[in-house]
């Protein structure tokens, strides 16, 4: 079916073009609401952030790249990158450790195996506003379990987990791992349910022990696999918002402030749209890049 | 050390591990459950048990006499069923569509479908603000629908596309011999058949609409349109926050979650680690 697509509009067949006709009038809802709700978006986005947006009613004043500018120059920027990079890769390296050894445990069997499997699902399946709020509450300063347990072990030991500008990012990354390894335990053990048994039995059999047997068959086999979840969990962490903004609002001061919540804040307690818009490009373009690498590995898998 | 006492420790230490991560993952919501049956004396106590001392249920009598997490509650659920229903026919054409015709266009326009799903979201806030504002529809129900499309259509477009993918096209044959039309074999055919599938599929998107959190915060931010999910976040009064009602509320507000997952667990678990490598 797909060698008449080469043909051309003008040499179809009438049966083709009707082909053709039922299947556009069919995805047309979604084109619809994908072109008003997408892709407009983006074009307004892009027109922005080399504009001054001028309340309330929105004209636009060209400006160039002054936006960038303001946005790259600020004093808070250098805080606001470093901070999205270790909330990315910090979270992206704890699920990954959390939800191999989930994976590698569902993988030996034991007994109990299915409850533990449902059990571990829960966080992830909480809203991300009832993870911020049981997170919140664990982690308060007086009355939190948190500190309840440290306090037995050392008074000194209990701190403002939140409002100190030392721990509120850690603290808010452990909220996010809680919420997040689940899904990759449940990504890792598809992806080796997908390994055939012959290829480790063989391996066991040429005398490999165990640790060789996860070094060199296992893991290689999983490569495309974690690949394309890091990717994935790598897009999440950068366009994450709820968990800090609900825990820390990006405070103290900036010290837990990321990129989704820097535009929100310049677009929304600023009224500055159009370095927000700035803002939001230089991100669009980050994923974009980690998308490229994405889809191509997703067409092989699919071929 | 020999055969049997190597397996008896890495028995021992598989379940160690298992209890310490089943007890980091389970113990959060244990606590605020637990926390949502005590009463104020005990939340407050200087020290607090895992099971409460006596079981009350003030704090969520307290929650559904509160007019205004009521009225956002009916805000939450008429949102997300609106906006569950268009989706849900919207994608159900679409993956129809996609799956059993070729035209031209239709890889790149999958590919950016796919692209919604991992769009940074804080990005459409700006212009989604300025749409709405346009159409004078800030902070309606019908502006929320229309927002939270681009929630839902991605996964549900994909995961449906799979379900359809795997019936085969003879199927519907007989149903074009017998004179049906596509619209009617789609309806009388594919939908019977992926009934259960779509059953999981319109409660995964419920999910969504129901946790979203982002868009109803700038979008719906006046008392008449605010959700559950954003009046959950600023739940707080002259005193302070309640810990007990805030942990009743999250706990009654995480319920239909839990519910859906338990049921339609296979299908959503299937369809998201097929999603990871096709979509």
């Amino acid at each position: 079916m797909y060698a008449l697509k080469k043909k051309g509009l003008r040499h179809a067949t009438k049966r083709e073009k009707r082909s053709w006709l039922f299947g556009i009038l069919f995805i047309l809802p979604s084109v619809a609401a994908l072109a008003c709700m997408v892709v407009y978006p983006l074009i307004l986005t892009f027109l922005y952030s080399v504009n001054k947006v001028l309340l309330p009613n929105f004209d636009l004043e060209f400006v160039g790249a002054s936006n960038f500018m303001k946005a790259l120059g600020s004093s808070q920027f250098p805080t606001v990158l470093k901070n999205t990079l270790i909330w990315t890769f910090g979270s992206l390296f704890l699920r990954f450790v959390l939800g191999f050894i989930c994976a590698m445990m569902m993988e030996t069997g034991f007994r109990g195996k299915t409850v533990f499997r449902v059990l571990t699902l829960l966080p992830w399946v909480m809203p991300s506003i009832v993870a911020s709020n049981l997170w919140r509450w664990i982690y308060n300063v007086d009355n939190g379990i948190l500190n309840y347990v440290l306090k037995q072990i050392n008074p000194s030991l209990a701190i403002n987990w939140l409002g100190n500008p030392s721990t509120a990012l850690v603290s808010v990354i452990m909220a996010y791992v809680w919420t997040g390894f689940p899904y990759i335990m449940l990504m890792l053990v598809a992806g080796l349910q997908g390994i055939p048994k012959e290829y480790t039995e063989a391996a066991q059999i040429d005398g490999a022990n165990s640790v060789q047997v996860f070094w060199h068959v296992t893991l290689p086999q999983l490569k495309s696999f974690i690949m394309i979840l890091t990717i994935l969990e790598i897009i999440s962490g950068f366009n994450s918002f709820d968990l800090i903004f609900t825990m820390t609002g990006g405070g103290p001061g900036v010290s837990t402030e990321i990129l989704g919540l820097n535009i929100y804040r310049t677009a929304f307690q600023n009224y500055d749209f159009g370095t927000a818009s700035a803002i939001g490009v230089i991100l669009l373009l980050i994923v974009l890049v980690a998308f490229l690498f994405y889809a191509p590995s997703n067409k092989k898998k699919q071929a | 050390m020999n055969r049997k006492t190597k397996r008896i420790l890495l028995r021992t230490v598989t379940y160690i591990l298992c209890i310490i991560i089943a007890a980091f993952a389970l113990l959060p919501f244990l606590w605020g459950l637990s926390t949502s049956l005590k009463d104020n004396v005990e939340v407050y106590s200087l020290n607090p048990t895992l099971i409460p001392k006596n079981i009350t249920f003030e704090n969520y009598k307290a929650v559904f006499h509160d007019t205004s997490m009521m009225h956002y509650f009916r805000n939450s659920v008429v949102i997300a069923l609106v906006s569950t229903l268009v989706t849900i026919f919207v994608s159900l054409f679409a993956a129809y569509g996609f799956s059993r015709y070729r035209f031209p266009g239709r890889a790149p326009l999958l590919t950016s479908i796919l692209f919604i799903r991992v769009l940074p979201r804080v990005c459409l806030l700006v212009p989604f603000y300025v749409i709405l504002a346009n159409m004078r529809l800030v902070n309606t129900i019908p502006g929320l629908v229309l927002v939270y499309l681009i929630v839902g259509m991605p996964l549900t477009v994909w995961l449906l596309k799979g379900y359809i993918d795997a019936i085969p096209i003879e199927v519907e044959e007989a149903a074009f011999v017998d004179g049906c039309g596509p619209l009617k074999s789609l309806f009388l055919v594919v939908v019977p058949m992926v009934a259960p599938a779509l059953a999981a599929v319109g409660m995964f998107a419920f999910i969504l609409a129901w946790n979203e959190f982002l868009f109803p915060l700038l979008l719906a931010s006046d008392e008449s349109s605010r959700t559950l999910s954003v009046g959950l976040a600023f739940y707080i009064d002259e005193t302070g926050i309640q810990w007990g009602q805030m942990m009743a509320a999250s706990i009654l507000m995480s319920l239909p979650a839990i519910c859906v997952f338990s049921y339609a667990q296979k299908y959503i678990i299937k369809g998201m680690s097929e999603g990871a490598v096709k979509g």
